[in-house]
């Protein structure tokens, strides 16, 4: 009795899990079918099997590598720039973020009424604005500083970005360390910096990991800025892909280009995933 | 080799004094408890000695060294903490290893340094494991283990068997004097715990509200507690103490006389423990009437609570071949000697 219930209880459960994945992936099977239509394949209705329905074509795909004058979108470009910026925001983010959390997690800071908390939300505060009322600041500020329409310049936005969250996200693992991890370290010999990236911040990794996958996942799909701040001799990903959409709409490089563009993202997910797992404190904390 | 030297220390946390005026010397290969309730200064005193807290005014000198500005690691102590705080991220071997390696030791002395302290303390078949693969027990062991591979001229303990079961922690607390006893360095331990002080000290500090109320062994502690809290606080179960009033050679409590051989005049609080009690056949000058309210047996002794003139209870702990039985009256009569007479409002010893 108690296992064919058990039985219909997986069953269940499958049957939900396999709905759900049939939604979540059949976008990308359609972007990936559309990839390979050309013209009559997309507008003659819904297609759905290739050499049967419709004629398999790979236009779409070398349209991303072929220059603007021969009808391409030369998608190199942008793809490595946006890759550039990406990484590195969010790799200076996360050291002066880290940084920043594990000196608001550990130590007392006062500024007149103000304490630790209040610098934490000060940071985290900075997000509260809608991008679009900083654009004309950021505008003036890197036109000012020549750094409009460039990398550094971009990547400086950036930073400025992802830093609230990778602050908010560490702090709070950093608080879960308890102190005598820090305190043991400095007995057994550590000075501050290294009981810091040698006990606190490996214990802290799946913190770390999802800091970074926020902040590769935010500036690699950000699309205000790299669209106000840069336009002529750096252009990004994300605007590139968008205007791609404007008068004749190629469908099939459209959805070749989306699907590369989904691409770092699934990498870096899948080479992160197995860090995200928060078993590893159980040991410290007492019971 | 190493004799840690206080003198007048305070602490201030903002405006809340943890410790005051604190003067206390532990000498070479000691074995210190600082013992008090929760809030008493012990553990802000011990980590002050290990360089984590910088104590407010005063100094702390190690063989003669004062210790202001020097970092922990520099101090030359171990600590075991109440929390292990083994690194979660290494195995057992690891965390052995770690203060060896951070040090720049040989890779072939740490290896051999570990395995000793594993084999010591048997814990060599869990060198694979990580801290969270283990008992409590287990990972306090190795908590005790990192601190002998250290081997430091100060062993620090701070409430190292507080989280653990009662069977283990007599277990370790045996083990931890056993390995005192040959390796014969300089310890100080805090605990809550009074048992644990009285037998694991050579020499007991015990504190209240950040002051030292009494330093000594722990007989002397037991035997003349050099004031109401020590003799409250030392000593289980606790002293029975009474609001009495003393002239000449005779202290009444209630409606009872007892002859003392301490002369005081006025009013005093007596206080008597619990096995210093005789049973008297008959109803004599200088013994209590009491009527037993309640029995519990100990194994080895048996714990009676006895109702005297005036309302007080009182514990009387007798061996267990003596006999009684729920509203029996009694006749008790104190050990001579054993009366101890307070100032009712210093709180300090009169005899």
């Amino acid at each position: 009795m108690n296992g064919s219930r058990a039985n219909l209880y997986r069953g269940l459960k499958y049957c939900a899990l396999i709905l759900w994945s049939v939604f979540v992936i059949a976008p990308f099977l359609w972007a990936l079918s559309t990839s390979f239509k050309s013209d009559n394949g997309v507008t003659g209705g819904a297609t759905y099997i290739p050499f049967l329905e419709y004629e398999p074509s790979l236009e779409g795909w070398s349209a991303l590598f072929r220059d603007t004058s021969s009808g391409g979108i030369s998608m190199q470009g942008p793809y490595l720039s946006s890759l550039a910026v990406s990484l590195i925001s969010s790799g200076i983010a996360l050291v002066l973020g880290t940084l920043a959390a594990y000196g608001l997690s550990r130590f007392t800071f006062r500024a007149g009424p103000l304490g630790n908390n209040d610098i934490t939300f000060f940071f985290i505060s900075q997000r509260i604005m809608p991008p679009a009322i900083l654009a004309i600041p950021y505008f003036l500020l890197l036109r000012f500083t020549g750094l409009l329409d460039t990398h550094v310049g971009l990547v400086l936005v950036y930073v400025a970005m992802l830093l609230p969250i990778v602050v908010w996200v560490m702090v709070d693992f950093f608080n879960t360390v308890p102190t005598e991890l820090d305190e043991a370290a400095l007995i057994d010999g550590c000075n501050p910096v290294q009981a810091f990236y040698r006990i606190i911040l490996p214990n802290c990794a799946p913190g770390l990991v999802v800091a970074a996958l926020l902040c590769i996942i935010f500036s690699w799909s950000e699309f205000f800025f790299a669209l106000t701040l840069t336009f002529a001799k750096v252009q990004m990903l994300p605007p590139t892909i968008v205007i791609l959409n404007s008068n004749k709409v190629p469908w099939w490089s459209l959805s070749a280009s989306a699907l590369v563009s989904v691409l770092p993202l699934v990498i870096v997910a899948f080479f992160l995933e197995r860090y995200l797992t928060r078993g590893n404190l159980a040991g410290v904390i007492r019971e | 080799m190493a004799e840690v030297q206080i003198e007048n220390v305070q602490k201030k946390f903002g405006s809340v004094l943890a410790l005051d005026a604190i003067d206390l010397t532990i000498h070479n290969n000691e074995f210190v408890v600082l013992v008090g309730p929760s809030g008493s200064g012990k553990s802000t005193l011990l980590r002050i000695v290990a360089g984590l807290e910088k104590q407010t005014t005063g100094t702390v000198t190690i063989n003669g060294d004062p210790m202001e500005g020097v970092a922990p690691k520099n101090h030359d102590v171990a600590m075991v903490f109440q929390s292990h705080a083994l690194y979660p991220h290494m195995n057992v071997f690891d965390n052995l290893a770690f203060n060896q390696r951070i040090r720049g030791v040989p890779k072939s002395q740490v290896d051999a340094k570990v395995r000793e302290v594993a084999e010591r303390l048997d814990i060599t078949e869990l060198l694979k494991r990580r801290p969270r693969q283990m008992s409590g027990g287990q990972r306090q062991r190795v908590a005790i283990g990192r601190a002998l591979v250290r081997d430091p001229q100060i062993f620090l303990f701070d409430e190292p068997l507080s989280n653990l079961d009662a069977e283990l922690r007599v277990r370790l607390r045996t083990e931890i004097k056993r390995l005192h006893h040959e390796l014969q360095r300089t310890s100080v331990y805090v605990t809550h715990d009074q048992v644990e002080a009285m037998t694991l000290a050579d020499r007991v500090v015990v504190l209240r509200d950040g002051r030292i109320e009494q330093i000594g062994e722990p007989d002397t502690l037991y035997a003349k507690p050099a004031n109401l809290f020590v003799a409250g606080f030392i000593g289980s179960p606790a002293m029975n103490l009474f609001a009495a009033e003393a002239s000449g050679e005779e202290i009444r409590i209630g409606d009872e006389t007892l002859p003392s051989s301490i002369t005081h005049n006025g009013p005093a609080m007596l206080g008597i423990r619990p096995e210093d009690f005789l049973l008297d056949q008959s109803r004599t000058p200088g013994t209590i009437a009491a009527e037993v309210t309640l029995i519990e047996p100990m194994g080895a002794d048996t714990l009676i609570f006895c109702q005297i003139s005036g309302g007080h209870e009182i514990s009387v702990r007798l061996p267990r071949h003596v006999r009684v039985h729920d509203g029996e009256q009694l006749n008790l009569k104190p050990r001579d000697g054993a009366l101890h007479l307070f100032d009712p409002e210093s709180g300090n010893r009169l005899n």
